[in-house]
Formats: structure tokens, sequence, C-alpha cells
């Protein structure tokens, strides 16, 4: 019990809580009005690179890891990418002639 | 690119030949793979040798740098190659029609030595890639012709045409025991 008091006192509200963190984020922006996601930062941060590429090597299709580029790309190392990379060249024969249309310009942004 | 490791490098390279991205517009990243490549070439482990070469010959990307530099590497190596690994060089270099005697000595000496861990794939396309480059090794030949002899069964038809056409393209003729489960497999291969 002290202990689970020490750790509640020394970690903040939103971190003890996702759940209880993303409802007063809905509550302050629906009072705010749609902008003020804009101006004011989320309370969730961008996973870090070791839950990316978590993510990442979980990931089986080649839309599912197209997504995860498209929304943390710019959070992705180069462990990520290459992670990335790997399990792209793991997917189904199907996905693989999804991704080779248009000379792979799906892939486009991966490349840079 | 340049912060890569070299499993990052070789993994990167193993994924973009797969997916078969040949366009011009896939010409700059090769290329920048390439140059990764050889910067970390001393930090390749076997198996990131092997499937380097495998994926710049796969991928009609292979440079003559490039290519003796993984040979540069692999022949004092080649022990700790996996069968499948030893293959998938041979057939590299052979696709890529990249001369590499040291290397192939070392596959050659390394695949005899270890023949009954070659799977009908590995059998079938070491004997291909030594008949292609035209490199001599007769001491392998006996041990692929005398380790397929009893495994026909397990060779599929283009497994069985590959080894075929190898043994008559290399002048290595069959031995009695090949050649009659050669024409066993081919009749059960021609049934299926």
């Amino acid at each position: 019990m002290a202990l689970r008091l020490a750790w509640a006192a020394r970690t903040p509200l939103l971190q003890r809580s996702a759940p209880v963190a993303q409802t007063t984020w809905r509550v302050f922006t629906a009072l705010r009005g749609p902008t003020a996601a804009l101006h004011t930062r989320a309370p969730t941060d961008p996973p870090n690179p070791k839950q990316i590429n978590s993510l990442v090597s979980k990931s089986t299709r080649a839309r599912e890891l197209l997504d995860l580029h498209a929304k943390y790309g710019e959070a992705f190392n180069e462990i990520n990418l290459a992670t990335g990379w790997s399990r792209l060249g793991k997917v189904s024969a199907s996905d693989r002639s999804w991704l080779r249309s248009d000379d792979g310009a799906r892939l486009a942004t991966l490349r840079e | 690119m340049q912060k890569f490791d070299a499993q990052a490098v070789s993994n990167t390279a193993h994924a973009i030949a797969k997916l078969d991205l040949r366009g011009v517009a896939w010409g700059s990243l090769w290329k920048e793979i390439e140059r990764a490549a050889l910067a970390r070439r001393r930090e390749f482990e076997p198996q990131h040798l092997a499937n380097t070469a495998w994926a710049f010959a796969t991928a009609g990307r292979a440079t003559h740098a490039l290519m003796d530099a993984v040979a540069e590497e692999s022949a004092g190596r080649a022990r700790e190659f996996t069968p499948q690994a030893l293959a998938n060089t041979a057939w590299a270099f052979a696709t890529a029609g990249h001369a590499a005697p040291a290397l192939f000595d070392a596959i050659g000496k390394e695949s005899t030595g270890r023949v009954r861990e070659l799977n009908p794939q590995n059998l079938a396309n070491t004997a291909w890639a030594f008949a292609k480059a035209g490199h001599a090794a007769p001491a392998l030949f006996d041990a692929i012709g005398m380790e397929s002899a009893g495994r026909m069964d397990e060779f599929k038809p283009q497994e069985l045409t590959n080894t075929a056409w190898a043994f008559a393209k290399a002048g290595h003729a069959a031995t009695g025991a090949l050649r009659r489960d050669w024409d066993g497999g081919c009749r059960a291969g021609v049934r299926v």
C-alpha cells in the first residue's frame, strides 16, 4: 500500500490512467472547440522507438505497415525503418503484388 | 541508410529484392544500400553476406565492387555458413555472372563435406550454380550425385531438371544409382 501511494504521489495524473487522460482530453477539446487540438499538445505522446518497433514487428499486412509509417513516420528511427522493410519483405504474395503496382509508389515515403 | 547496422542493411536489401522493385525510381536506393553494405562489410555475419549477395543478384543490381567485397569476406568464412547460405551465395554469384573462383572453391569444399545437410533445393541450386559459373568441382558433383541418388522422391520437378541440366552442362557423368533414381524421379515428376 505504501509503495502504491508513493508511486501515485510521484506519477502525474495523466500517466496513471490512460482512459482518464483520454476522457479529459475529449472533454477539453469539446469545450475548447475542434481547433483546440491544433494549439495544444495532446496528453498522449507518440509511441517511442521501442514501442514503434513492437507495433511494426507485430504487423503482418502491407497496409498495416504503411499505416503505421503514415501515422508515426516522423518518429521512426533507423531500427524501426529497417524492421519495417524486413516485415514488408515477408508479407503475402498478394500484398507484395499490391505494393509492386505503379512501380512501388505506395512505398515512396519509405524510400526517402 | 548510413545509420543502418549490418543486419538492417542486409534485411532491407533482401526485402526490396523480394518485393521485386526494379523501376528507375528504386535505383538510387539500391545505390545507397550498396554504399552502406560496402561500408559495413566487415561487420556482416555469414547470413548477411549470403542475403546481400542474393538480394543484389535477384534484383539485377549486382555490381563488381559489391560482389568482390562479398566474395572476399565470404571466402575465408565458408565454414560459418549454413547449408542454405552456401547454396544461395553460389546461386547469387552464378546468377550475377560474377567470377569468384576462390569463393567457389571454398563453397565447393564446404558443401562437399556437409553434403548430407543440404536439402534437395540446396543440392539442385549448388549444382546449377557451379555448372552455370563453369567452375569445375568434380568432388562436389560426385557428392551431390551420391546424396541425391537416394532422395529423388524429395525433389520437386524444377529441382530435378536443374540438377540434370547441371550434370550435363558440367560434363559430369552421373553414377548408375543416380541415373536409375533420376529416371524414377522424372517419371514420378511427369505423373505429378
